[in-house]
């Protein structure tokens, strides 16, 4: 058991690798109530393509988050999500293009809680009755997301931002993807990626650390098993299609503008260009930035604007959405926006990005998923705090100015029904 | 953790929760105002108006480099409901001292910027700045617009305006489309004026400093303040509605249907644990009977659920489903609310429920923004209980209570937003688009 103080930002923690592979890292927060823990599973809709040692498998697009569906589900016929309302826990889980994640936050009983979600996710139990029964809720889930406007400009975006790499797929899969998917499939993905060398386990709260390692420890399989390899194609510096464009019923044309860079994002010199693009990303696109003081002023943006910086193994990609009566107006000022930033204003974003850091760690499910995502790209979520201190005005401006901005750049947009595609 | 709550000024009520807990602070300051349909656009637009820029920062690039010197604090606008009764305000967040080397006088010059916005906005002669008006304006016409990107919330809004419709109750907080025209960089000035004249002021304070210290802090920028303030506004009580049935079609691929429930229990009575109880039994969490029933074993959606708004004195059920299975999802759901009305409640949906609704309770106390809405809520209905209070309250609540509970609703909304030429759409219900 290893403990770090970060005393800059006032936090502990403690960390552990099980001798089976399973990483546990623990926040301790004296005098709340609420405790958090999230078993996560280095399994997202990217990892479509893999190799456990037997071949590349290729299954129908969409398992990782049908398992997800079903691992609730409990081989003497309960779900685990009842077991959880005994105890008063608030359980859920999600997918992402990177992990599934299986949480829950509680204000008694954790360690019983913390028993509950390490048995049912190590205890799957798919039956052709049980996975034909979801893929009648999944294909509600499916109509449900596709009626919303602000989900379907962000997946032709990334359907068409990307060639080959798989975060271009949705993560949910389609109505005919997750027809294929039966009860093999599923056990075949989990006994996959379902092995304590590809999971974390973060805790943040007010509980015993030495507790928790020894409840992992007894619970899950104690032998280690090599993580698959996995295989996102070799992504190309072009796109797919420079615009994408589909009608819906909404009020205003919702757009998503998207760029990539093929670059690392993982480890050390990920963990570095993960820092420069978010800081890029605020400088240039944030509130405090005159691209966007201009265009909120002219009336051509409006609050829901945003710009981030997203991450998938070798491709960092910057995204800016929002509504607009005139997106091309948002493309326009964004290809000619200043790239030079004064000494003053790059110190200033400095400590706005360390204050949203800090107020992160307040929010327990949202800490639990960053330190996940650093977890997973193999470096330290709390290192970043140094990281970010560390990049200079130079670094950044090298980072924005080797951006392919233009040559990268795919437009998606949803027009209200009435307008002409 | 101490909790203190006063006026400080004539139609000023200060509530400092003083906690080291927390690394993030949070500040609000609100004006009640009673919630009509004439008044309710202009309260929503002035607090966006007030972000646009004040006396000493005139424009949101000067304001928003003011924010980001103080570690990124932010001051956001924050228009709430509360049945009859608007709240409309600023809400600020902001990092603690404690947290960074030279942030001695952070939490005061913070504090001083977020009532800055409220108190001391740009304006020209007698007027808001024009520009900012008009595009603000354009913003809320495009937001309330918008509401249709949503269909869920946009059926809970349509059938709240229809369920109380010609009193504050069913007026949207974000006003209404058809009211912003006549709004004026003028008239919305003078609006502000009567507000900030009249209207009570509700300020909070969650984070690690004492009352003593906010009082001090804070009170410099309140004295300018003209107070022929209103008295304190209590929550009313809602008429109970006639029965509503409404089918909106849109070009959807997933019907949202929603069935309103309207209970005599006032917010913050006795009996209302018993409604709150019964709320989750019903709906409440995956343990609930819409969810195991509906979802779990029938198939019959993705999401079903119930929430309560003790303001309103309803409960609503909701879920997205096919199109074509609206109605043996309304009869399934129906069924649910009937077995709790016939007593069909087991001891352990009563205890889940149970710990469903404490779990939240101390949950929130975790949270300087989830206090922040507990205790205004309290403020809103005449009251100032504790947590443990409203916890007590709820372990009393029995099966005999929450079915008693369930028979005094009254089925008063079925709300069907679904795709055009399907089975619901066909039976020539009335129509609202």
């Amino acid at each position: 058991m290893q403990e770090k103080v970060y005393p800059r930002i006032h936090e502990k923690v403690i960390t552990e690798t099980l001798a089976n592979g399973l990483k546990i890292v623990i926040v301790p927060k004296p005098g709340f109530t609420k405790a958090y823990a999230q078993l996560s599973v280095h399994y997202g809709s990217i990892d479509a393509a893999f190799d456990a040692g037997k071949g590349i498998v290729v299954p129908p697009k969409g398992v990782a988050h049908f398992l997800e569906h079903k691992v609730f589900e409990q081989p003497d016929g309960g779900n685990a999500l009842t077991t959880f309302a005994q105890t008063g826990a608030s359980p859920n889980a999600f997918t992402s293009k990177n992990m599934t994640a299986y949480h829950f936050s509680c204000t008694e009983n954790f360690e019983r809680n913390l028993e509950i979600l390490l048995d049912f996710v190590s205890s799957p139990h798919f039956t052709e009755e049980n996975v034909s029964k979801e893929q009648g809720i999944i294909g509600q889930e499916i109509g449900m997301v596709n009626d919303k406007p602000d989900f379907k400009v962000y997946e032709n975006l990334m359907a068409n931002l990307f060639k080959v790499h798989p975060a271009r797929d949705s993560i949910i899969g389609t109505v005919e993807s997750i027809g294929n998917i039966d009860r093999n499939v599923l056990y075949d993905c989990y006994r996959t990626f379902y092995i304590p060398s590809n999971m974390l386990l973060t805790v943040v709260g007010d509980v015993d650390a030495k507790k928790i390692i020894e409840t992992a420890e007894a619970m899950l399989d104690k032998k280690y098993t090599t993580p698959p390899k996995r295989d996102y194609g070799v992504e190309p510096c072009d796109v797919a299609c420079a615009e994408i464009c589909q009608t819906m019923e909404c009020n205003l044309p919702i757009f998503a503008l998207g760029f990539k860079k093929l670059a690392e994002t993982s480890g050390d010199e990920g963990a570095a260009n993960r820092a420069c693009a978010s800081m890029a990303c605020e400088l240039l696109f944030g509130e405090g930035s005159a691209f966007y003081s201009e265009l909120y002023g002219k009336g051509i943006i409006n609050q829901e604007f945003g710009a981030e910086a997203i991450f998938y193994p070798g491709c960092i990609a910057i995204v800016l959405s929002g509504e607009s009566r005139n997106p091309e107006l948002v493309k326009e000022a964004v290809l000619k926006v200043s790239h030079n930033i004064d000494d003053e204003y790059f110190e200033r974003i400095k400590r706005a990005i360390y204050g949203m850091k800090i107020r992160r760690s307040d929010r327990f499910a949202s800490l639990c998923r960053s330190i996940a995502e650093a977890e997973f790209a193999n470096f330290d979520y709390f290192d970043t705090f140094n990281i970010f201190e560390k990049i200079t005005k130079r670094d950044i401006m090298k980072f924005v100015e080797s951006f392919p901005w233009e040559k990268s750049m795919t437009m998606s947009k949803v027009l209200p029904k009435n307008e002409e595609v | 953790m101490q909790n203190v709550y006063r006026e400080i000024l004539p139609g000023v009520r200060l509530r400092v929760i003083s906690t080291d807990k927390f690394k993030t602070s949070c500040f609000s300051a609100s004006f009640m105002l009673p919630l009509t349909f004439e008044s309710a656009t202009m309260n929503a637009l002035i607090p966006s108006v007030l972000k646009r820029g004040t006396k000493r920062y005139p424009d949101m690039t000067r304001l928003t480099s003011a924010l980001d010197s103080l570690y990124g604090a932010r001051v956001e606008p924050l228009v709430r409901k509360y049945g009859n009764v608007q709240a409309s305000g600023v809400v600020c967040d902001l990092i603690n001292s404690k947290c960074v080397t030279d942030g001695e006088k952070m939490l005061e010059e913070t504090l001083h910027l977020a009532l800055e916005v409220l108190l001391d906005p740009v304006i020209s002669g007698d007027a808001f700045i024009k520009e900012y008006v008009e595009s603000e304006k354009e913003n809320l016409v495009d937001y309330l617009n918008g509401a249709i990107n949503e269909k869920l919330s946009y059926a809970y809004g349509k059938s709240v305006e229809a369920l109380f419709e010609g009193t504050g109750f069913g007026v949207n907080e974000d006003g209404d489309v058809t009211k912003i025209s006549e709004v004026t960089h003028k008239s919305l000035y003078e609006h502000y004026k009567k507000v900030y004249l009249h209207a009570p002021l509700e300020i909070f304070f969650c984070g690690d400093a004492s009352f003593e210290e906010i009082e001090a802090c804070i009170k410099p920028a309140l004295l300018n303040l003209p107070r022929e303030y209103d008295n304190f506004i209590v929550l009313d009580k809602p008429a109970e509605p006639k029965e509503n049935e409404i089918c909106t079609q849109f070009d959807v691929l997933q019907a949202n249907l929603l069935i309103g429930l309207y209970t005599p229990c006032r917010a913050g009575s006795t009996n209302q644990p018993a409604v709150q109880v019964l709320t989750t039994i019903l709906g409440g969490g995956t343990a609930s009977k819409l969810f195991t029933h509906v979802r779990e074993e029938k198939s019959l959606c993705y999401y079903v659920g119930a929430k309560y708004d003790k303001y309103l004195q309803t409960i609503f059920m909701y879920s997205g489903v096919d199109p074509q299975k609206v109605e043996e999802a309304r009869g399934e759901m129906l069924k649910q609310l009937i077995d709790c009305q016939e007593g069909k409640i087991t001891d352990e949906e009563l205890q889940n429920a149970k710990r469903y609704i404490i779990d939240g309770f101390k949950t929130n106390g975790d949270s300087a923004v989830g206090l922040e809405a507990y205790w205004l809520s309290e403020s809103v209905m005449g009251l100032s209980r504790e947590v443990d209070f409203r916890i007590a309250r709820i372990m009393a609540v029995d099966i005999e209570a929450v079915v008693d509970a369930a028979n005094s609703l009254k089925n008063c909304m079925t709300y069907v937003l679904t795709g055009k030429e399907t089975p619901y759409a066909r039976k020539g219900l009335p129509q609202n688009s």
